[in-house]
């Protein structure tokens, strides 16, 4: 029996998480933290702060003003997704150095990824959903124990994917039967590792299966449904070739109109695309 | 020729080319059924998000938000979104996801 957890806590690519967001997290959670603890944290690394301002200023945020310092950044968006977004960067970069494989493409999963991430944010704002923090990031990990089992099982999970995607199989069940875990479990025993907010480790346990969370059910339901239409609209690929079945709770939780998703799908192209460059060139 | 539209975009004059059917099967709306603006609203209430209309009818140039395509590409498209997605819908929202494959769908294999 392999122990995943100890499989994915020793592996050299996927174990930390860089300082800065653990000082931040650490920061963040004091309550007599100032925005200048933030600030002072974020502007120690000024890679990183050229990073965070051009995606606050991209079309994944859609702020009308323009925003040119991290203590502007921390006014207009908050400290969370400050931090979400020093998040985002080193889940692109677990992606990156993902080695390529023969049988799955890698970059695929990004893009899927991403669209994810756009799209959770764009429902929620056809839902009207007043704190739109986390749903970007929360599309962006979703699928992140893909990724951890790319690293720990590289050619044996990639070629799992392009069987079930071959074979039109659910690929839960594969994982179950073939790996004895899912991508969801290998998912917890990451955040678990790199101590994510609870938040986000709900979504990345319950992502496909919203009836058993207890928490979070409108972020989780909008990752869900954003899972869904990256799917039907093909952007990037998941490793599985059939559209995700939504939760019948699914949409108690996200108070849509009829035509809303239609009309959500003209939307979602062009900031996808620029997101895909702008975060394409940032994870170089 | 046929065009699938958004029930948003009936005009008074379009004819259904499809019979409009509900989620058990049962129809709605025949063939041939000549519509008005008023359907709009009845659609709406019965949570169809789109309609194949009748294309070469002079009534429907109105609308720019029509695309035309063969009957055979929308069932060749229905065909692959079968395959694609395995559930049925339970309501209105998943209704419409499979309406936006299909018509994802037809613009590629038309």
């Amino acid at each position: 029996m392999i122990n995943y957890e100890d499989l994915i806590a020793n592996n050299l690519t996927i174990q930390t998480l860089p300082t800065i967001f653990t000082q931040l997290n650490d920061t963040i959670s004091n309550p007599l933290s100032t925005i200048q603890d933030v600030v002072n944290i974020i502007n120690k690394d000024q890679t990183s702060v050229a990073t965070i301002i051009k995606i606050i200023n991209s079309p994944i945020y859609g702020l009308v003003t323009r925003v040119d310092t991290v203590s502007n950044a921390v006014f207009y968006l908050g400290f969370n997704e400050v931090r979400n977004v020093i998040l985002s960067l080193s889940v692109l970069n677990l992606f990156k150095n993902t080695k390529a494989l023969n049988y799955f493409n890698i970059v695929d999963l990004w893009k899927h990824s991403i669209a994810t991430a756009v799209i959770s944010r764009l429902i929620a704002q056809k839902c009207r959903i007043t704190n739109l923090e986390n749903y970007f990031i929360a599309g962006l990990i979703h699928d992140i124990g893909k990724v951890v089992l790319l690293n720990i099982l590289p050619e044996e999970y990639a070629k799992m994917l392009k069987y079930v995607t071959d074979n039109n199989f659910e690929l839960k069940d594969v994982e179950r039967q073939k790996l004895g875990i899912t991508h969801e479990i290998a998912g917890e025993y990451l955040s678990k590792l790199w101590r994510l907010p609870e938040s986000l480790k709900c979504v990345i346990k319950y992502h496909s299966s919203l009836e058993f969370s207890t928490e979070y059910p409108q972020l989780i339901a909008s990752v869900q449904l954003a899972d869904i239409l990256a799917h039907i609209l093909r952007l990037g690929n998941s490793g599985r070739y059939n559209v995700p079945c939504p939760d019948q709770i699914l949409w108690e939780y996200l108070p849509l109109s009829q035509g809303d998703l239609t009309r959500l799908i003209s939307e979602i192209t062009p900031i996808y695309s620029e997101s895909i460059s702008i975060l394409h060139m940032e994870s170089k | 020729m046929a065009s699938i539209i958004s029930s948003e975009c009936i005009k008074d004059g379009m004819i259904l080319h499809d019979p409009v059917i509900n989620k058990n099967g049962q129809v709605l709306l025949g063939a041939g059924k000549v519509l008005s603006v008023s359907f709009q609203r009845i659609l709406k209430l019965w949570g169809i998000a789109t309609i194949v209309i009748e294309s070469d009818d002079q009534s429907n140039e109105s609308s720019k938000e029509k695309i035309t395509y063969s009957v055979e590409a929308i069932e060749l498209a229905k065909t692959i979104v079968e395959q694609k997605i395995k559930w049925k819908p339970y309501n209105t929202f998943e209704q419409e996801l499979i309406d936006i494959a299909i018509s994802i769908y037809v613009k590629e294999v038309a």
